[in-house]
């Protein structure tokens, strides 16, 4: 059984061939890194497996997506979205609710917690994991637009942690941040492997060296390896991985 | 010439110069129309101009309670009425549809936005104003009269209250292109955090409403400018009745209508002409004051959710 399979999916924008069989397992509670350059459909796969990419009409998408043991494109997705929480490249709180409600809204909604104490007690969970805690404690009633861009993204990772999802994705959360912001949201992640199982998206090979369980090498819209992170790392198949991860590429 | 200008370019910009300052001189001449030539009735009359509602112009009696408050009650009835209709069809048209669908449904918008006042006048006293009475204003009065705005049992239809929703209709796509532009206008980035929080279809449509709220309330202060200036529409159904209630199912009249209906015969009495400048002085100071609140409010709220 696993997190998330992908069987032989392939993804059409307007004609354009944008991911090429994927074929791909996440186990339970692990850190699955897909990495790649920019353009090379990372982005594109996690859309998949929230079905955000329904929200482009001109995608068309065949082959196989379990998430959690169901056929993610037969049950309704509203339904399945309230499983998988997504932090996104570029951090999007709301910017008309407070630093507060923009956790508990992501609690509520999915009705994690419903009484005044428990969405206390869950928005404060949510920041700590997310590292943000001992930073907005005391304003938790100020706006977003108070917060760094670091602190914001990981505002917008205790929101996706709020409503308590089975499986995590992360779009390169780290891409448009300060490294210690970025260390943060790194070691945040690394701790939550335990409840979550994490999808992330980077760039970054070292990025993924750090966080990573598995890791999977897509170029160009195929997955070209993918493997445990020091058997990909130690040992890479292909010329190109090898460059990637030297930092060539 | 300096900078490349070429001669031929100075002589376009030249001939653009007078018809942009011939408008702007137009609107400050009406202004000044408009306020010398109310000067002699605020002189005479003072703050009772707009304190009383006794009309009697045979004895050079003028009060513009009256008008000045159907004014603002048929306004504030038509923003809400305007409300009703605009926020569901914002969200069907933007959320519900798309593609063909949703062409046909926003140049229907824009189409009835187009339409002249009078068919809305025309339809509003031949059938609305009946309708609304026997459908509306008389099972309110049935079974609320108790509250003051329905204690009166409507005769015709011709209403402050007929006018109200009426004024409303007309100016539905007026406040919807409003109140969707600034919703399409909302980042994707936001509507996807809300799907990427697992909200559903309502869900989001909540968020993100609750999110265009400021952008609603310019909306609506827009809109009630606009229907403070509604003449025909008004002339045709509150029935033209100085006669001052609380009750918005009697006939009343808004200063617009006062202005449009009493405007030809007003030189017949003394300072007539002066007081209905005075009422459209007042109109127009209020229209002036909520445009630039709501283009502000509108201005502000586009700076810090959609850049």
């Amino acid at each position: 059984m696993y997190a998330v399979e992908l069987d032989n999916v392939n993804v059409y924008i307007e004609g354009k061939h944008i991911l090429k069989n994927i074929t791909l397992r996440v186990p339970y509670n692990t850190i699955y890194v897909i990495m790649g350059p920019s353009g090379s459909g990372k982005t594109t796969i996690l859309r998949v497996i929230n079905r955000l990419i329904e929200l482009n009409p001109n995608a068309k998408i065949d082959g196989s997506v379990k998430v959690l043991g169901y056929d993610a494109f037969k049950i309704d997705p509203y339904d399945l979205r309230k499983h998988i929480g997504m932090v996104f490249q570029i951090p999007n709180p709301f910017p008309h609710m407070t630093i507060y409600d923009n956790v508990a809204i992501a609690a509520r909604i999915n009705r994690v917690a419903r009484k005044r104490e428990e969405l206390d007690e869950i928005v404060r969970w949510a920041l700590e994991k997310a590292m943000l805690w001992d930073e907005v404690k005391d304003r938790l009633r100020s706006y977003p637009h108070v917060l760094s861009g670091g602190q914001k993204q990981r505002l917008c990772l205790a929101r996706a942690l709020a409503m308590k999802p089975k499986i995590l994705l992360l779009d390169e959360p780290t891409a448009n941040i300060d490294p210690v912001n970025a260390r943060k949201i790194e070691e945040a992640i690394s701790a939550l492997k335990e409840e979550i199982t994490i999808i992330m998206v980077t760039h970054s090979p070292h990025q993924a060296a750090r966080v990573a369980d598995h890791v999977a090498m897509i170029y160009s819209g195929s997955i070209i390896e993918q493997g445990p992170v020091s058997q990909v790392f130690l040992n890479p198949k292909t010329d190109f991985t090898a460059k990637f991860l030297k930092g060539e590429v | 010439m300096a900078m490349g200008v070429s001669r031929k370019d100075k002589i376009f910009f030249l001939s653009l110069i007078p018809p942009s300052i011939t408008l702007l001189g137009i609107l400050v001449v009406t202004v000044i129309t408009i306020l010398s030539n109310s000067l002699e009735s605020l002189s005479l009359y003072g703050l009772s101009l707009i304190a009383s509602s006794i009309w009697d112009p045979e004895n050079l009696k003028y009060g513009l309670l009256a008008p000045i408050l159907g004014s603002i009650t048929t306004s504030t009835l038509a923003i809400l009425t305007a409300l009703v209709f605009s926020i569901p069809l914002t969200i069907l048209i933007a959320e519900y549809s798309s593609g063909f669908v949703k062409n046909v449904l926003s140049s229907i918008v824009e189409l009835m936005g187009g339409i002249p006042t009078i068919v809305y006048a025309i339809w509003a006293s031949t059938y609305f104003a009946s309708l609304l009475k026997q459908y509306v204003m008389d099972p309110l009065h049935a079974y609320f009269s108790i509250i003051p705005l329905f204690s009166c049992k409507p005769i015709t239809g011709f209403s402050i209250f007929t006018a109200g929703v009426s004024i409303g209709v007309s100016i539905v796509p007026y406040v919807t292109s409003m109140i969707l532009e600034a919703y399409q206008n909302i980042p994707q980035a936001l509507r996807e955090a809300c799907l990427g929080i697992g909200c559903t279809k309502y869900e989001s449509v909540k968020v993100l409403m609750s999110l265009a709220k400021p952008a609603v309330l310019a909306s609506l202060i827009l809109g009630f400018a606009r229907s403070l200036g509604e003449t025909t529409i008004a002339v045709a159904t509150v029935g033209n009745s100085m006669y001052l209630s609380s009750c918005i199912f009697s006939p009343g009249i808004t200063v617009s209508a006062l202005i449009a209906s009493q405007f030809a015969n007003a030189y017949l009495y003394k300072y007539a002409e002066s007081v209905l400048y005075a009422s459209a002085l007042f109109i127009l100071f209020i229209a002036i004051v909520l445009s630039f609140v709501g283009l502000s409010m509108l201005i502000k709220w586009r700076v810090k959710v959609v850049v």
